[in-house]
């Protein structure tokens, strides 16, 4: 014998009828919500009168990087490949003597022997202050290929790179995805994107991270897509990332302030062995306008 | 103490491998550009926070040998900009840059710190005499005297020995209605000075005019034109609704008082032949001021073409305008509804709930009913 109690079942209809009312009221206050201020206090001025507040605003030009180092450890090259390729952001490549260039992701990119291949994260920068940046990065210690790791690269191969990404799905490159861990909320839109948003060739300063060291905004070839997602050889000298001396593209606002910088090396089979650990030191600079 | 032992390792592994953060905030007012002023001494604080580890505070003062930074104090310094009065900057716009960067050790293979930095504009103004000039004339009513504001701003380190200028007013046709000569007046270096001469307009009638004014400034001449109204208490017509449908319409009229002193009570009334087919709500205007006025017509005539007459009053005054009114034929349009779909509205869920619990309800008392619950 089943025995619903009562009180369930005015529980369950008192429910209900709070569920009525409070679409009744919120229905309500839609409809007539623009007109007579809504049912609800608001933030809408219904009367003024004088008062004085005396108000300092600082502008806070802030700069955040959630991963401080990305080591590769020590290792060799497999003796039947060419080369070995790591990425910070887990994509390596075994270059094997026979011709053959595999992809892999993690351990499993066999030419690169006890190297730590499992990266997964690269240098998440973000602009957490309230007024727009550039980006830049200057590059300390040992910036080259040669300096770095040494050996003999193949024709066409960075040996030592850096790219950026926005930190927004999809928001620009396609297939891109976001590195957890923004100081504010992730990102919904593509991050550095001053200037004009016009696509049509001949529309110069447009679109992106410009990390291709392309001099010129006016090539359309690389027009609108200035390294997004595209390595480029580390420049000892450093270079500007998004925006410039006089261009502050990076903005402020919390769903379009952050890119990743993923970092590429490749280990030559010719590599010297070196009991000295060579290092590369990377500052990433962000820098406010005098106006703001 | 097993199981603290544990926890005590998980956190040493959560530290161990939880990503690092390097963060770094500099903290200021805005300056704006700074004016380079030899002789001159102004200090900015600033403050940095959100790092933990040593930083290096330096300033890309450019050729300025004596832009510094203060001694640093709980994390707050100043940025100094020292103008000795016997350093030569060359006149320009320079951009200095005060930059904060870690100051941390890493032994990892790469690694890296963050900084920032804010850039200021410093302006070097012209080593010899030179001058920005601004002319107002502001716009009148009829019958009163015109009142100029001729401003020279010294853009140059040198004094100025005499400034003088000339102001010629012009009606619309280019003639020449009277010349002003204001005094000769000496002008510091980056200081200004205001000639206020008086001309006598109280003759000339309502209208466009144009004022030009010629600078001198020890042998050096500059120009500046602006333009000015003599205006009398009417209201002008700029626009109205000239294209309507036949039946029920918005009519919008925009008027433009003319006088240089509000104008109370303004509103219109449209005539087709005798009758009245709307009168606007009143409105006031400020002096020189544009307004719209609205309201609904309901045409009761065919397609065509029709004059009318639109009566402006302001003031308790009137003034009558002859306008054309173009009836046109109605174009049939297709209906397209922009409701949102019901399973698109803010209904849809709460309507979803309230079923699915009474549902829940009949549900029970019919279980209790078959089963023999009472």
């Amino acid at each position: 014998m089943i025995k619903i109690p009562d009180s369930f079942l005015v529980l369950l209809l008192l429910f209900a009828v709070g569920v009525t009312a409070l679409t009744t009221i919120v229905g309500l206050s839609q409809h007539f919500g623009l007109q007579a201020g809504g049912l609800w206090l608001s933030g809408a001025v219904s009367s003024t009168s004088l008062g004085e507040v005396n108000l300092t605003i600082n502008t806070v030009t802030a700069f955040t990087n959630q991963r401080t180092t990305i080591d590769f450890g020590s290792g060799y090259v497999n003796s039947s490949c060419n080369f070995c390729g790591m990425d910070s952001n887990g994509q390596n490549i075994s270059y094997y003597t026979n011709g053959s260039n595999i992809s892999s992701t993690g351990y499993a990119a066999t030419c690169c022997v006890t190297f730590n291949t499992s990266q997964s994260l690269g240098f998440l920068l973000e602009n957490t202050g309230n007024v727009n940046l550039s980006v830049g990065y200057t590059c300390g210690a040992n910036c080259t290929h040669a300096s770095f790791i040494g050996g003999d690269l193949a024709p066409g191969m960075g040996g030592l790179q850096i790219k950026v990404t926005p930190n927004a799905a999809n928001a620009i490159s396609p297939g891109s995805w976001q590195q957890a861990g923004e100081t504010g909320a992730t990102d919904t839109a593509g991050s550095c994107q001053g200037g004009s948003s016009d696509d049509s060739p001949g529309f110069s300063h447009s679109i992106g991270w410009n990390i291709t060291n392309s001099s010129s905004y006016t090539n359309q070839t690389d027009y609108g897509r200035f390294g997004n997602n595209t390595y480029a050889v580390l420049s000892p000298a450093g270079h500007w990332l998004c925006g410039n001396a006089t261009l502050y593209w990076l903005d402020s606002a919390d769903t379009k302030d952050a890119a990743v910088v993923d970092i590429n090396v490749t280990v030559p089979a010719t590599a010297p062995v070196t009991s000295v650990r060579n290092s590369v030191r990377l500052t990433f600079n962000g820098t406010s306008s005098f106006s703001t | 103490m097993k199981k603290n032992i544990i926890y005590l390792l998980l956190l040493f592994f959560v530290l161990l491998y939880f990503p690092s953060a390097e963060a770094l905030s500099l903290i200021g007012k805005s300056t704006g550009p700074i004016t380079y002023i030899p002789g001159t001494f102004q200090a900015h604080h600033y403050a940095y926070s959100d790092t933990n580890t040593p930083v290096n505070i330096y300033v890309d003062a450019g050729p300025f040998s004596h832009i510094r930074v203060s001694e640093v104090v709980d994390n707050q310094f100043d940025l100094i900009f020292d103008f000795p009065a016997e350093e030569y900057i060359p006149s320009g716009e320079y951009r200095l840059a005060l930059s904060i960067s870690e100051n941390s050790e890493s032994t990892a293979a790469i690694s890296t710190q963050v900084a920032v930095s804010k850039i200021f504009l410093v302006k070097v103004l012209s080593y010899k005499k030179d001058v920005n000039i601004y002319l107002n004339s502001p716009s009148i009513n009829q019958g009163n005297n015109l009142t100029l504001s001729l401003t020279v701003e010294s853009v140059g380190y040198p004094d100025i020995d005499a400034v003088q200028g000339k102001i010629t007013i012009h009606n619309s046709q280019q003639e020449l209605l009277g010349t002003i000569f204001t005094e000769t007046k000496s002008l510091p270096g980056l200081e200004s000075l205001s000639f206020t001469p008086t001309f006598d307009s109280s003759k000339l009638p309502a209208g466009p005019y144009e004022v030009r004014a010629i600078v001198s400034y020890d042998g050096k001449f500059k120009t500046v034109n602006t333009t000015f109204q003599i205006g009398n208490i009417d209201l002008q017509l700029l626009n109205y609704s000239s294209s309507l449908l036949p039946g029920f319409n918005d009519f919008s009229i925009t008027v433009k008082n003319n006088w240089g002193n509000s104008l109370r009570n303004v509103y219109a009334k449209l005539f087709v032949g005798q009758q009245e087919l709307l009168q606007t709500p009143s409105m006031n205007l400020e002096p020189w001021q544009e307004g719209k006025m609205k309201a609904i017509v309901q045409i009761p005539f065919g397609p065509g073409v029709y004059q009318g007459i639109l009566k402006l009053f302001f003031e308790g005054e009137q003034k009558e305008v002859p306008i054309t009114l173009q009836v046109v034929a109605p174009t049939p349009t297709l209906f397209v509804s922009e409701k949102k779909s019901f399973f698109e509205s803010f209904y849809f869920i709460p309507t979803l709930v309230v079923l699915f619990i009474l549902l829940v309800i009949l549900s029970l008392l019919i279980i209790q009913k078959r089963f023999g619950g009472v």
